[in-house]
């Protein structure tokens, strides 16, 4: 389906006492986007990705940040923009910690220790970017090892790609998800 | 109150009273829970039914209200929950981990 091009750009509040309204004002948007309003599994996909990046913006974002959504042939474009502190993480194998610019070969896949028990795989595109890759296959060996944070990866599991951007110039940090079509 | 307890003999039936469960009543809500755990051998059931939002900080503070309570060799069962947060459940599968139930009812029967 070709979607004819638009976008709209919301600050995200310091503090959200109602993602209701924000939720739905992002759902009214993407009215027209059938494959994803008129689905209900992928409806939910999409309410599940404005709230966990509505979350990761209120927990990590110490500056103003956006919510920008842009509707474009076969695909949708969400990026939650921010010029607060850059992503950063830890390699479980090497336990050495990255920070963007990231000094790691691109095409290399890095198993990142974010949280307690909370990996996610990720792809180096390059030194100002990454892609969050979607677990295959979540299994828990035991009580102890689930992990208490899980944002990246509910958005990861949500979309068809994620990735995080650091804007070197304008020290901005781009996260986007894209729904393809 | 965002969240209630009413003490059923051994059992606990904890109430969710809101429809938008974030980052801003997590870490209230992982303390509640804690507070409930006082006894060896917890039972709790949590009623869902309000809950139409869910973000991963307060699936997280269920998760470590889960780990509290099977330490103490105690049960927890969630109730009622909405489609859209079943989703989030099973995202995670953690829907295979939480005994989930359609009703009060049920749950009681089934850890008293």
């Amino acid at each position: 389906m070709a979607l004819k091009p638009e976008r709209f750009k919301l600050q995200i509040p310091n503090q959200i006492n109602d993602y209701k309204s924000f939720i739905d004002y992002c759902c009214d948007f993407i009215g027209d986007v059938s494959d994803v309003s008129k689905n209900f599994a992928e409806t939910a996909k999409f309410k599940l990705v404005i709230m966990e990046l509505l979350t990761n913006a209120m927990k990590h974002s110490s500056t103003c940040s956006f919510i920008e959504i842009e509707k474009l042939t076969n695909q949708l474009s969400i990026r939650k923009i921010d010029e607060g502190n850059r992503f950063s993480f830890k390699d479980l194998h090497t336990d050495n910690k990255h920070e963007f610019p990231l000094d790691i070969l691109p095409g290399t896949k890095v198993t990142a220790l974010l949280g307690n028990n909370y990996k996610l795989t990720l792809l180096i595109k390059d030194k100002h970017l990454i892609e969050f890759i979607a677990p295959e296959e979540i299994e828990y060996k035991s009580f102890a090892d689930i992990p208490e944070h899980f944002g990246l990866m509910i958005i990861a599991q949500c979309c068809d790609v994620f990735h995080y951007q650091f804007n070197e110039k304008n020290n901005q940090n781009v996260f986007e998800v894209i729904f393809k079509y | 109150m965002n969240f209630s307890k009413q003490k059923l003999g051994k059992l606990v039936l904890i109430t969710i009273n809101i429809s938008e469960a974030g980052l801003n009543q997590s870490d209230d809500f992982k303390s509640f829970l804690y507070d409930c755990t006082e006894d060896t051998e917890p039972k709790l059931v949590i009623d869902m039914d309000k809950v139409n939002y869910m973000d991963s900080s307060f699936i997280g503070a269920l998760v470590a209200g889960l780990k509290n309570v099977l330490s103490k060799n105690g049960e927890m069962a969630l109730v009622k929950i909405q489609k859209d947060v079943l989703a989030l459940f099973e995202l995670t599968r953690l829907d295979k981990v939480f005994k989930i139930y359609n009703s009060v009812d049920e749950a009681i029967e089934d850890i008293k």
